[in-house]
């Protein structure tokens, strides 16, 4: 019998458990026979949407997995993280992959019947990267020609000057530098192409069209569409010509306030798919005979970043042999298995496992397993450069299931192999944590994460670590690994992968934010749910699933 | 009795302004800047943190950011929005009904649990009944309410089926009745031993002994002497127990997914959406004065001593 953390107290307040589990066991065996039906409306877990659901507007999941299925990109994301083209007839770079010149195909449609153009995608982009609209994923711009570092056009000007558009179905791409992988990108959410009607005649994307969009996806809004504080509806887009066409009658995006209460009603069969496990039922939800499970490596990656402007910490010898003495003192294993019940494992790199190209045998990588000897001795000779002295603080957002254990647990360890003073440094909420480290008044280390937006190794890497990028949190600065990053961005097959890992070896030295873990892909779905499978993003591939 | 029903709404006013200032003044003391809690683990610009901080009125001082919230709020402005861009009346209008039943249906069964079983065991005080009653409502009382709800949730959702296991958007009166007896558990039994105590009281006060002696029938002087004059402190705790009802929804429609106020406050404070969060406040903080003036209205039925001039 499956046993949750729930279901254990039922247990223990009612010993009626021997019939109960009969009623449970029965539910799903009578469906199983049955054949797919390619009508059936498959309801998976959602949240009510935080911003409208525009391309360039939408950043979070709750508008981002009803988005990914309302529109169409130029390339569509295969379940491995390869790329197809989509809307675009092709993609093609000039000899230094600077500049990028995309065809449409013919006869490519939003659902109002109007045609994808050129101008669809150019005008969208524009408005995106324009400060003035205030669009939270202007960052997604930044690597085309006539952007500052953060995507907003220059000088707050009304429009890209690297994007161009020469006929109905031809438009080119400038890019700052080369990119011989700028293609993988264009599948994500930022670059969808907007059709006219969304613009009023000010040229602002209308409340309306953020409440009902009108896209070229795999699927379209019902009816009733978007209804507020409960539900996401999507039918299948008879229109559709692309890769990802649904193979059942459509979706719902029921909305939940905890995934306790999703995982609830896939027990139930109230909910066909949540692709998030909640934490109190990670101990047993693979053993859980009501519900299918899934769980795999994912593509979230955790660190915490040690920022060097930092007592000790800096970027010298001394502050590199702190460095790897911490993350030596760190015994990954035993945290992903007694606090996170191996719904992480261990990292080995900067990247994640789900992507092309990725390997366990980055040389240097053995910084990142606990040893002991190794790390006092490492901290020792650190000492004789110069007396360490206070405490080591790690700062985690409290708001996150498992942070305060995985923080507590991990000062404990350094604290016991290093013998020094060390402890966790809580802040209430994810958006305090951020505050203080984006104006870098954080005078300790914090966690930090990254999902990438697009299966490249180089998006865990270029982004966070690159000197002066968007996300390098800890301001590391090093002029070697921006030159192979940029190098890797420029080549191409196996080379791009040397270098990559070349870089890599460079920040295991260096450690401007040590590695802890890749997060888990978790799921349950009702049993008679069929053709689940994870795509790169960790979420589940909606158009394939069928019942 | 008018005169005085004017008295009590004009009162609300200030209440209303004291409450909306000191909650707006709360949320301001709470760390972060909520606009770098949007942009999530994404850099955001400068430019577009600055414009969306405008936007929202984030760079006055807090006070001037009070007045604009008041004026949005008096003028029922359809454009005052919450952070997420969605306006908050509609949001508020959406979610009151469902949070507005469930209270009300577990008021419900917490007044008539609550003081038949209570009048029962006043009036056979120490037998059987009142003894099982006791430890019952012991027991009802130190169990927490996420310890009765999911376990309630797990019997009767997911293992025998009867109830819907949560409620969501699509919400009707029936699969309202777990949640609502899970949130009442507690109260009923507060309600009970209070009654109870009262009733106790009563048995022995010296206008029922009067009454008795008058020769009224045991029946006429339990409803109209003991029970009515019961009553009074019960009504004061069940009318009063209505804001708190509502505004402690939050764990159960937690549990059972109700797309309700307490849902909405919680993930307002979470993202510390401001406008969000007072609103749905000030709202819990206006039903709470409404019911006990309704409460105070409802002694003069009860207590003929009392009258409202």
């Amino acid at each position: 019998m499956r046993l949750s953390r729930r279901t254990r107290l039922a247990g223990v307040a009612l010993i009626a458990a021997g019939s109960l589990t009969l009623a449970a066991c029965g539910g799903g065996s009578d469906s199983d026979g049955g054949s797919a039906s390619s009508d059936a409306i498959i309801s998976v877990y959602g949240t009510n949407p935080q911003n409208p659901l525009i391309p360039t507007a939408t950043n979070e999941v709750g508008g981002g997995d009803p988005l990914d299925n309302l529109f169409s990109g130029l390339v569509a994301y295969n379940t491995d993280g390869s790329v197809t083209n989509e809307v675009a007839e092709s993609i093609e770079g000039n000899e230094d992959s600077t500049v990028w010149t995309v065809k449409l195909k013919d006869g490519q449609k939003f659902t109002d019947g109007s045609d994808v153009t050129s101008d669809s995608f150019v005008k969208a982009w524009n408005y995106g990267a324009n400060p003035a609209n205030k669009q939270l994923n202007n960052y997604f711009f930044y690597p085309i020609k006539g952007t500052d570092d953060v995507g907003n056009t220059e000088k707050g000007a009304d429009t890209v000057s690297g994007l161009k558009v020469v006929d109905d179905k031809t438009f080119t791409i400038t890019l700052k530098e080369s990119e011989s992988d700028f293609p993988l990108r264009l599948g994500y959410s930022a670059y969808f192409p907007v059709p006219d009607v969304a613009y009023d005649e000010s040229g602002k994307i209308t409340k309306e069209y953020g409440d009902a969009p009108i896209g070229n996806g795999p699927y379209k809004l019902t009816k009733s569409g978007w209804e507020k504080n409960k539900q996401i509806s999507l039918e299948p887009n008879p229109d559709y010509t692309g890769v990802h066409k649904p193979k059942n009658g459509g979706l719902v995006f029921k909305f939940y306030n905890s995934t306790d209460a999703a995982y609830t009603d896939v027990q139930s069969g109230n909910l066909d798919v949540l692709d998030q496990v909640p934490p109190s039922a990670l101990t047993t939800f693979e053993s859980d005979s009501g519900v299918k499970a899934y769980n795999e490596p994912g593509s979230s990656f955790s660190s915490f970043t040690i920022p060097e402007r930092l007592a000790h910490f800096g970027n010298d010898e001394e502050g590199k042999l702190r460095r790897a003495a911490i993350s030596m003192a760190i015994n990954r294993p035993e945290i992903t298995e007694k606090i996170f019940n191996n719904a992480r494992t261990p990292a080995s790199d900067f990247t994640s496992p789900v992507l092309d190209g990725w390997t366990d045998e980055v040389p240097g990588n053995e910084v990142l397993t606990f040893n002991a000897e190794e790390a006092k001795a490492k901290w020792a000779e650190a000492d004789k450069i110069d007396k360490w002295s206070g405490k080591f603080e790690l700062a985690y957002n409290n708001d996150g299931a498992g942070n305060k254990e995985f923080s507590e647990a991990m000062a404990n360890q350094i604290k016991n192999t290093l013998g020094i003073d060390a402890a966790p440094k809580a802040y209430p909420t994810f958006d305090e944590l951020r505050t203080v480290v984006t104006d870098r008044s954080i005078k300790t280390p914090f966690r930090t994460g990254w999902q990438a937006d697009y299966p490249s190794m180089l998006n865990y890497l270029g982004p966070i670590y690159a000197t002066g990028a968007g996300s390098n949190d800890g301001d590391y600065s090093n002029k070697d690994f921006d030159k192979l990053i940029q190098q890797a961005a420029a080549a191409k097959g196996d080379d791009r992968y040397k270098l990559i890992t070349e870089a890599q070896t460079l920040l295991l030295t260096d450690l401007p934010a040590i590695p802890l873990w890749y997060q888990n892909a978790t799921a349950v779905t009702t049993t008679d749910l069929k053709d689940f499978v994870f795509n790169w993003k960790q979420k589940p591939d909606y158009y394939a699933l069928t019942k | 009795m008018w005169w005085y029903v004017a008295k009590r709404l004009l009162q609300t006013i200030p209440v209303f302004l004291g409450a909306t200032l000191i909650i707006f003044l709360l949320t301001k003391l709470r760390p972060g800047d909520p606009i770098v809690a949007l942009a999530g683990n994404k850099p955001i610009s400068d430019e577009v943190r600055q414009a969306l901080r405008d936007q929202y009125h984030l760079n006055d001082f807090v006070l001037v950011q009070w007045l604009y919230f008041l004026k949005d709020v008096v003028t029922f402005n359809p454009d005052f929005v919450g952070l997420d861009g969605q306006p908050v009346f509609q949001k508020i209008s959406n979610a009151l009904p469902v949070t507005a039943t469930l209270a009300l249906m577990a008021l419900a069964m917490d007044a008539v649990i609550g003081i038949v079983v209570g009048t029962i065991a006043g009036l056979r005080r120490n037998g059987w009944f009142d003894s099982i009653t006791l430890v019952l409502s012991l027991v009802l009382l130190s169990v927490p309410i996420f310890v009765v709800g999911f376990v309630l949730q797990f019997l009767f959702g997911v293992k025998f089926g009867i109830f819907s296991p949560t409620v969501g958007g699509d919400w009707s009166v029936g699969d309202l009745i777990l949640p609502a007896f899970v949130l009442a558990i507690a109260n009923i039994a507060t309600t009970t031993r209070l009654t109870r105590t009262s009733v106790a009281n009563n048995l022995t006060a010296d206008h029922v002994r009067t009454a008795r002696a008058k020769g009224l029938s045991e029946s006429l002087v339990i409803r109209n002497h003991v029970l009515r004059n019961s009553l009074v402190p019960v009504v004061t705790y069940i009318g009063i127990n209505l804001g708190s009802l509502m505004a402690g929804a939050i764990i159960t429609e937690g549990i059972f997914n109700v797309q309700g106020i307490g849902n909405l406050a919680f993930q307002a404070v979470n993202r510390g959406d401001t406008p969000l969060t007072v609103s749905v406040v000030a709202v819990m903080v206006m039903i709470y004065v409404f019911m006990s003036l309704i409460v105070d209205l409802l002694y003069a039925v009860l207590d003929p001593r009392i009258r409202y001039v």
